[in-house]
């Protein structure tokens, strides 16, 4: 609670200056801060299981608690223009970490190139393109709800990538096409139930085509990722083989390569024209392996401004392909532990969740919105929900209820 | 599949829908050296949004806002039907993910007048008695 309190402390006595600075210097300023953050309270109401926003986070909030830590943000965003067609832009956040730490992180920091706005290289580190309006799921200001949809992006750990990216836009009838393609190397951070943590770092791929005319926005994304197996599964591969049983050899043959591969697509449309704000979309990741996550999953949400205030309703869900199963060997105290570790491999990706949300926007303040939020939460078998109940793994429902002020600056 | 017929049937009503006090119109000027004669709403959607600013004479396009809240926020309103804190929430979703700048802000309509006479890729939006022979209109935005 300390932690948070200081972040935003140290945040707010940078902002004012900057903010004194910056306004003097409307006009051809060569440098831009920027500032947003987030402050939310979150609860919750069901014994033995904590709510999380993201696999990436080290804690969650448990029944009855008032949770500071779980929705709040804070970052800041120097960008810098060095001439007509170059720009550099760094981003820094400060958020709860899979170690339960504050310290800031670089989320972005490139140099941009574009020679007359129909194309743009970015070298760097960079967002990619997996959310339908936006790059960064931190700025609350930006979208009318709480948090984004767990069930949607609550599986990836990181937004951004050290590599670059390519896009071109232009006119096509009365809309505009535009494609981008990404790649980098990623870095992200699980935690688990039991406390432990595992860095999921790889190779990221994709390509997003979009279509855009006035308030609507369609697009279609692909993504790949590749995640190093990590130091203990060759160990598992290993005494998976020396048992000999077929069931085992075969989940071994399945475990047994240096990196994962998990391929996702997105299809998805948005409106955002006067008053209305709806966004559907469609999700769906397959991995080459028992270690991957293999799930479909939806969101859609409706909003509409009445003035200021903003009524939203939202609904998502995701779904696993494939049931868990353990390695296939006798139900002896010997072998308990490999069965038991393939089981844990597997629900270490989970995902069968979903969530009716009903929430309202104030913008109270061109640069502040006070959110109110509930969520009614059905939970089947989720890593990013910790369920630490007598009976863990049965189904579950939760509701949960946040206030949070979002700013920008 | 109810959840999706409510969203489908409100966006599509709210689509031609227009807000009650409907403000005077506007105009969208630039400087008669551009190359462009005249611009269809969805071109200025575009550029003002940071979409596409390029204009079809294949300069970029410099778009200007007017910091006066009342120009500003008349010239949204019309264009694309939103309040000031909306375009503001708008705005935070692309500059955040670094892609592209709000429009570059003048303190007034004088001010955006002049950078537009002085500049063959500045554009603007002003009231139509504002107006000079120095600039081209290339759109009105009628209520």
């Amino acid at each position: 609670m300390k932690r948070i309190f200081e972040t935003f402390a140290m945040a707010a006595m940078i902002a004012v200056p900057l903010q004194i600075a910056q306004a003097d210097e409307l006009g051809d300023s060569r440098f831009t801060v920027r500032g947003f953050g987030t402050l939310a309270a979150t609860t919750q109401n069901t014994d033995g299981v904590e709510f999380r926003r993201n696999t990436g986070q080290a804690g969650g909030v448990e029944a009855g608690e008032v949770e500071l830590e779980t929705d709040s943000i804070v970052g800041m965003q120097l960008d810098a223009r060095l001439d007509s067609k170059f720009d550099v832009v760094l981003q820094g956040v400060s958020r709860q970490r899979a170690d339960g730490d504050w310290a800031p992180q670089v989320t972005q920091g490139f140099v941009r190139w574009s020679p007359d706005d129909s194309f743009a290289v970015r070298a760097g580190r960079v967002g990619y393109d997996i959310y339908l309006l936006a790059e960064s799921r931190q700025v609350g200001y930006s979208y009318p709800a709480v948090r984004p949809s767990p069930e949607f992006y609550g599986q990836i750990t990181n937004d951004d990538i050290d590599g670059g990216d390519l896009s071109y836009t232009r006119r096509v009838g009365r809309g505009l096409i535009r494609a981008r393609v990404f790649g980098g190397d990623g870095s992200g951070e699980l935690v688990f139930a039991d406390g432990s943590e595992k860095k999921a770092e790889g190779a990221v791929y994709g390509a997003t085509f979009d279509y855009i005319w006035r308030g609507w926005t369609a697009r279609i994304a692909y993504v790949q990722f590749n995640y190093d197996a990590g130091r203990d599964v060759p160990l598992l591969v290993g005494a998976l083989r020396a048992t000999q049983f077929p069931g085992a050899l075969a989940v071994a043959d399945d475990l047994d390569k240096k990196s994962y591969r998990s391929d996702g697509v997105q299809i998805g449309v948005a409106y955002d024209d006067g008053p209305v704000l709806a966004q559907l979309m469609y999700g769906a990741v397959k991995s080459d392996s028992i270690a991957g996550p293999d799930f479909d999953k939806f969101y859609g949400l409706f909003g509409y401004h009445f003035g200021e205030i903003t009524p939203f309703v939202a609904f998502a869900s995701s779904s696993d392909r494939n049931p868990v199963h353990d390695a296939g060997l006798p139900n002896v105290p010997q072998l308990a532990p490999l069965n038991a570790a393939v089981v844990a491999i597997q629900k270490a990706t989970r995902s069968t969740q979903h969530t009716t949300s009903l929430g309202v926007r104030y913008d109270f303040n061109p640069h502040f919105d006070l959110k109110l939020q509930v969520d009614l939460l059905g939970v089947t078998d989720s890593s990013i929900i910790f369920d630490r109940r007598p009976n863990a793994g049965s189904p579950v429902d939760l509701t949960v209820v946040s206030a949070a002020v979002d700013f920008v600056f | 599949m109810r959840f999706l017929t409510v969203i489908l049937v409100f966006a599509l009503l709210s689509s031609g829908s227009v807000r009650a006090a409907e403000p005077p119109g506007i105009v969208v000027i630039v400087n008669p050296a551009s190359g462009v004669d005249k611009l269809t709403r969805d071109e200025v959607i575009d550029i003002f949004l940071g979409r596409y600013r390029k204009l079809p004479s294949g300069r970029v396009a410099m778009p200007i806002d007017v910091t006066d809240q009342g120009d500003r926020a008349r010239f949204y309103q019309l264009l694309v039907k939103k309040s000031p804190a909306e375009m503001s929430s708008y705005w935070a979703r692309l500059v955040f993910s670094g892609t592209t700048s709000p429009p570059f802000q003048a303190p007034d309509a004088q001010t955006a007048l002049d950078l537009v006479q002085s500049n063959p890729n500045a554009i603007a939006y002003v009231d139509r008695s504002a107006v000079t022979p120095k600039v081209k209109v290339v759109l009105e935005i009628k209520p």
